[in-house]
């Protein structure tokens, strides 16, 4: 074990993710002597003798870890029991089980809690939900987990920072010229697997997308990821590329939070990712997930269940509706202070 | 009247021509029903002479000599002389399946159609590759049309077209020289009543090897990029117009094309697949053509994605993801603003070779948008050569590191490289970068660096052993000495400016500061190659303070299964292990090896073979008596019942070491236990045919996770084991040059002379002859393995062996035939002794593509190479003919009987034992004694 060390733990194949990034490149500075690691797995697989073994590989890793920065909810449990010495943070990015565990014990408060994070000793939430979530539905209070709250997550403090979110945009616009002057409508799906192979119908098909892109195009520039969603744009004439545009392998799907001056998604991650902006979130309702219920459940007004009704939407609104200004305050502590000021402070 | 006129266009195709002539020649249609018509297209090296030999052989072989005008005009001309019902195009360098023109003509006339499409594959020295993209296309009896899947490839090599629509319409090649065949089919097509498919493979094409090198970059001229431009209007208009008339109830195309999806999707589909080559293989080369050119292909670019759609400019965008389509740049000042890539390359008199090699490589990147920076006192240099081009940068230096730092400092790219003279860049590497690093956009992508050896090209040893080293986790330690070089790095520039604003190429730790900076991904799908041998890289990359770690990383490690080396390393078997679908036919294996991986090991040595049925065979029946303890033969041939797969899983669950010596694809789905060791002794000795990952027939992740779990191999010579690391995809740890089992009897003068004394008192006739033992090996091409017809008049050799000489003919054991039509004194077939038998008691071996002779070098007597079909059968060897082989190679019968009527021609010279030394130095006798000493110690015996 290498006492000045930090690993940065990714396991669902997303590499050393932007979040992550985002903090070993300030801590990069604030600590420049302390050396770094990574363990960058995808441990997914159908065969789950496989992932026995790939997570028996990782636990080994774990022996040799001094201080931790992680975010996938199954890494904090391989860790063996800390002397005292170690930082070991769990970022909290707003996945889809975190829902499931709002929803689970709003329905059943008297539900057992989960040690999930009992091999951390700091966690940062990020968002008041997170924290509120965290606190109720894990074992957090009789173990010596601190919760950072107040600070949003780092990718949320980078996405607010107006030089990088033009650098961002100024490389987009390089790709689409047709995005200058114009805000950007992003829509970002999840296009799950079994579908994309064709084995299920896709469910986007009958998206109003010609008449969405002849409503918003004098303003909007509108750009997507989803394969399910282009299908739609079969037939569309060459003269729709200056407004609209699939973006696959060029920029991450994360890229998309620094341009959007509105959010229309499926999924918690990047609806709630531009919430520390304060940028307008539309949920289509088409794929069930928690994610989905819990809007359904407290913020209704966000939700587009059917496809049509999104030619409803006022998108030449100046301000957000207060459902969306509640979204955001629930969805990312403020982006005033900096993320990783507060976690390079833990390490020195 | 003919049945069919095949039509040949020749130009310069000596090399080819005869296998494409008796592959047309040999077709399972009456000779008599058809007619070759070669155009002679001005050739200017022997294909003349090889074709007059035919005509005058042949009566259905025509041949016409014209001066060189291009293949539309040879075609045009063979067109004119043709008398058949039906035309078949064939080209000079490709193989025509034996029924193609029978079951074409059969389907033509028996679907009453105009036009046949078949399927076809491609091949080159390492393999079939086959042709999915038109399987449904074919089991159409009755094609529309607008089938959009026609348009999937414009080759005539798989049609059939009919002689009376082309008569009557006077369908003639256009005057092009690119695309041609496209024009001719998409004229031809809409004169059609039926299209008809056939799904049957007819036509084998000859893919040359370097076709994604830089030949097609090389070959393009300003003539070939205006005739593509104008093949695809004459194309795309005169479907348009066609279509258009099919469709008179519209005023206009453009209307058409937008009240009807068909249509629109049947142009933009056209229009797609002009667009894919013209970005590709013509904008691609933007640097090494002129401004005209630039213009030209830049408006045609421009029209034609005016005319497709958003889904298609989505598609083009997908594969062409650094081009900022739809904008087109034509100045070369704009270009180099929005350049992505530096690469910069230090060179000076003293490496004006390898400079300029290197250099070559960068100037041929099939991606626009990128500079290269070289220093001024190489400016004449690159100008003499050639190489100058507009993207060319020259900046005053003295020094490598000097030029590094400049070019740094001004980089306005977003990536940088600081190329190696000593490295070759694959043309696509800044292509396949792009991808790699838009997405998950690393400090630095770190590439394996590949080496030439053995026909192929592999990791070198510290790049294999830097990859392992740091699986399951980044870690920071002495092993990044193994990566110590920036020649195989691509770089964002912010990294630098950003993290080490204060960097010097002059630093000494400049690689260590790099790593330790930045966050890192290591990729093995660039091909960066280093013009050296694995030692040289290994010395190149070598600084003294690296020194000691390099040395002891790369020595091997000890024979104990128990030392870390030789354990599996669970994350990266882990990741290649095979996951069975639900759907899989297999599936149910999973709970076998469920229900036997929770059963005890038992203390068990498991002998397992597919290569027999109840018994071993090679160096697992050599090896079996060495192994003390309890011990169990599990053998049984492919396929496997029920019965015997559950029985398999048992033994292979259940054993604490596995030794084979051929595929146990029961290893391919499940993770062993962690006190479990599988011991690979592979069937072969040497290394000739490739194997593994590099001569599989299964698909590659299948072939890897099958050698997966190997912790042991055991090879015949220590300077072939980066083969089989390579081959096997292990740590190069894991593989020990221990000999092969089977090779001691050659070093036991009793056994030898037992084995002897068995055979000549089974046939006394034998004794005090002169014993030639011919070991061929089976053929795949044109016929069926188990049948055996060599190229040799037996009679004529039977009478120059004359009565002192026998031929004994070991056969592999698959041939099956009689292989001698009547009996001989001196020439027998043999299948009553092995062929190591034989060639215990023989004088000389003749073989041909068969590893026999890695054992037959040990007995060190002459051995012969006979090949008549060399250049069919010449693929996927490791082995280069005739180079690396102990022995001449002869390609006809009265070659062959000056090996057998003569004296040893490398008697006296060391090519034998070079050989030896090569591919079986372990093997000395004692192999057996190695490996069972490996296994008995962890066995506790």
């Amino acid at each position: 074990m290498i006492e000045d060390s930090i690993t940065y733990f990714s396991v669902r194949n997303r590499n050393l993710n932007q979040d992550l990034r985002v903090v070993h490149d300030a801590l990069r500075s604030y600590l420049p002597d302390m050396n770094v690691q990574y363990y960058i797995n995808n441990e997914v697989s159908d065969n789950q003798y496989i992932t026995n073994m790939l997570r028996a590989s990782r636990r080994e890793f774990c022996q040799y870890v001094h201080h931790v920065i992680c975010m996938d909810a199954s890494v904090p449990l391989s860790f063996p029991n800390d002397d005292g010495s170690s930082v070991r943070i769990f970022m909290a990015a707003l996945y889809d089980y975190l829902f499931e565990a709002a929803l689970g014990y709003a329905n059943d408060p008297q539900k057992p809690k989960k040690s999930t994070y009992i091999g951390c000793n700091y966690i940062l939430p990020g968002s008041p939900f997170a924290s509120r979530v965290l606190k109720t539905a894990y074992n957090m209070k009789n173990s010596d987990i601190t919760t950072l709250d107040q600070i949003c997550l780092p990718l949320s403090w980078d996405i607010a920072q107006e030089d990088k979110r033009k650098k961002v945009r100024k490389r987009f616009e390089y790709y689409y010229p047709g995005m200058k002057d114009k805000k950007i409508l992003v829509i970002v799906l999840a296009d799950p697997k079994d579908i994309k192979a064709g084995l299920k119908d896709n469910p986007l098909i009958g998206f109003p997308l010609k008449q969405l892109l002849d409503m918003v195009k004098d303003e909007y520039f509108v750009i997507t990821t989803s394969d399910l969603l282009a299908a739609n744009a079969a037939n569309l004439s060459s003269k729709y590329n200056s407004s609209f545009e699939v973006s696959k392998n060029r920029f991450t799907m994360l890229d998309l939070l620094y341009i959007a001056d509105v959010m229309v998604t499926n999924e918690s991650r990047y609806a709630t990712g531009v919430a520390p902006v304060n940028k307008p979130v539309y949920v289509l309702g088409h794929e069930d997930n928690m994610f989905l219920r819990y809007m359904k459940k407290f913020y209704p007004g966000m939700v587009i269940s059917d496809f049509n009704d999104i030619l409803g939407v006022d998108f030449h609104a100046d301000n957000n509706s207060e459902e969306q200004k509640l979204f955001c305050k629930e969805f990312s502590y403020g982006v005033d202070e900096e993320p990783m000021k507060k976690i390079a402070s833990l390490f020195m | 009247m003919k049945k069919i006129s095949v039509i040949i266009a020749a130009y310069n195709a000596q090399q080819y021509l005869d296998q494409t002539m008796v592959s047309i020649l040999n077709q399972s249609m009456d000779l008599g029903d058809y007619e070759v018509i070669i155009v002679d297209d001005g050739s200017t090296d022997e294909t003349p002479d090889i074709l007059r030999r035919y005509e005058k052989d042949y009566d259905a072989v025509h041949v016409i000599s014209k001066e060189n005008g291009g293949p539309s005009s040879a075609r045009n001309l063979g067109l004119d002389h043709a008398s058949g019902e039906y035309i078949y195009f064939l080209d000079a360098d490709d193989i025509v399946d034996t029924h193609a023109l029978e079951y074409l003509y059969n389907t033509l006339k028996t679907n009453d159609a105009d036009l046949v499409i078949a399927k076809y594959d491609y091949f080159d020295q390492y393999g079939t590759i086959e042709i999915e993209e038109l399987d449904d296309l074919v089991l159409k009896k009755d094609i529309n049309i607008l089938d959009s899947d026609i348009l999937r490839t414009f080759a005539l090599w798989n049609k059939m077209f009919s002689s009376r629509i082309i008569k009557e319409h006077h369908i003639r090649f256009a005057p092009v020289s690119y695309s041609e065949d496209g024009v001719f089919l998409m004229e031809y097509i809409f004169y059609c009543r039926k299209i008809t498919g056939l799904d049957h493979v007819v036509l084998h094409y000859r893919r040359f090897y370097g076709d994604n090198s830089n030949a097609i970059t090389a070959s393009i001229s300003s003539q070939k990029i205006r005739d593509y431009v104008e093949a695809h209007r004459l194309i795309i208009d005169g479907v348009a117009n066609r279509i258009s008339g099919m469709f008179p109830q519209y005023d206009s195309f453009e209307k058409l094309m937008e009240e009807n999806g068909d249509i629109h999707q049947y142009m933009n589909f056209l229009c797609r697949k002009e667009l894919q080559i013209l970005i590709d293989r013509f904008y691609a080369a933007f640097w090494k053509i002129s401004n005209e050119d630039r213009r030209i292909i830049a408006e045609e670019i421009r029209r034609r994605l005016s005319m497709t759609d958003i889904d298609n400019i989505t598609q083009l965008t997908e594969r062409f993801p650094f081009m900022p389509l739809p904008t087109v740049h034509v100045e070369v000042a704009e270009v180099l603003e929005h350049a992505l890539y530096t690469m910069v390359l230090y060179g000076d008199k003293s490496d004006k070779d390898s400079f300029l090699s290197c250099l070559k490589t960068l100037c041929n990147q099939n991606l626009l948008y990128y500079k290269i920076i070289i220093p001024v006192k190489m400016e004449v240099v690159v100008k003499e050569e050639g190489l100058e081009q507009e993207n060319i940068i020259y900046i005053d230096c003295g020094t490598e590191p000097e030029l590094f730092n400049k070019a740094l400092s001004g980089a306005t790219t977003p990536y940088i490289m600081f190329c190696s003279s000593r490295m070759l860049y694959a043309k696509n590497i800044l292509r396949i970068a792009f991808n790699q690093l838009s997405l998950s956009r690393p400090d630095f992508a770190v590439y394996s660096v590949l080496y030439n050896s053995f026909g192929i090209s592999q990791p070198t040893s510290l790049s294999r052993l830097f990859k392992t080293s740091i699986s399951g986790g980044l870690r920071y330690g002495d092993h990044l000495h193994l990566d110590g070089i920036f020649g195989n790095k691509i770089f964002l520039v912010s990294f630098f400016r950003e993290r080490l604003p204060d960097f010097d190429f002059n630093s000494e730790n400049g690689i260590e500061r790099v790593f330790r900076q930045g966050a890192y991904k290591i990729y093995e799908n660039c091909s960066i190659y280093f013009d050296g041998s694995d030692d040289e890289y290994t010395e190149y990359v070598t600084t003294p303070k690296t020194k000691e770690y390099i040395e002891s990383t790369l020595a091997e490690g000890p024979d104990d299964l128990n030392c870390q080396d030789l354990k599996i390393n669970k994350e990266t078997t882990a990741l290649k292990l095979i996951t069975l679908e639900k759907e899989s036919r297999e599936y149910y294996l999973l709970d076998k090896f469920l229900k036997y991986s929770k059963k005890r090991i038992i203390n068990r040595v498991l002998f397992f073979s597919i290569r027999a049925d109840n018994k071993l065979e090679g160096n697992a029946k050599a090896l079996y008596p060495y192994i003390k303890g309890r011990k169990k033969i599990c053998a049984s041939r492919l396929p496997h019942d029920e019965k015997t797969v559950e029985k398999m899983i048992k033994l292979i669950m259940t054993s604490k070491v596995i030794i084979t010596d051929d595929y146990v694809k029961y290893l391919r789905y499940f993770p062993l236990r962690p006190e479990q060791r599988v011991i690979q002794l592979w069937h072969a000795c040497g290394v000739f045919k490739m194997f593994g990952r590099r001569g599989t027939n299964l698909s590659l992740p299948i072939d890897m996770a099958t050698h997966a779990q190997y912790n042991l191999v055991a090879v015949s010579s220590d300077s072939i084991r980066t083969v089989y690391a390579d081959a096997f995809d292990i740590d190069l740890k894991k593989v020990k040059a221990l000999g092969s089992p089977r090779t001691d009897t050659f070093f036991d003068p009793k056994y030898k002379k037992k084995v002897c004394g068995r055979v000549f008192r089974a046939h006394p006739e034998f004794m005090n002859k002169s014993i030639i033992v011919y070991a061929p090996t089976f053929r795949d091409m044109g016929c069926d393995r188990s049948e055996f017809h060599p190229e040799l008049d037996f009679d004529l050799l039977s009478k120059e062996l004359g009565e002192n000489k026998e031929l004994i003919i070991c056969p592999h054991p698959i041939m099956k035939n009689k292989i001698l039509e009547k009996e001989y004194s001196n020439i027998h077939v043999m299948r009553d002794f092995s062929t190591n038998d034989y060639m215990l008691i023989s004088d000389k071996l003749i073989t041909d593509y068969s590893s026999v002779i890695f054992e037959y070098a040990l007995l060190n007597k002459p051995i012969a190479f006979f090949c008549y079909d060399l250049d069919i059968y010449n693929r996927g060897f490791y082995l280069r003919y005739p180079d690396d082989l102990p022995g001449e190679v002869y390609t006809n019968q009265t070659e062959l009987m000056s090996f057998i009527n003569g004296s040893d021609s490398f008697a006296g010279s060391d090519r034998r034992e070079l050989f030896i030394e090569k591919y079986m130095s372990a093997c000395d006798g004692h192999s057996c004694e190695r490996i069972a000493k490996i296994v008995n110690t962890y066995m506790g015996r």
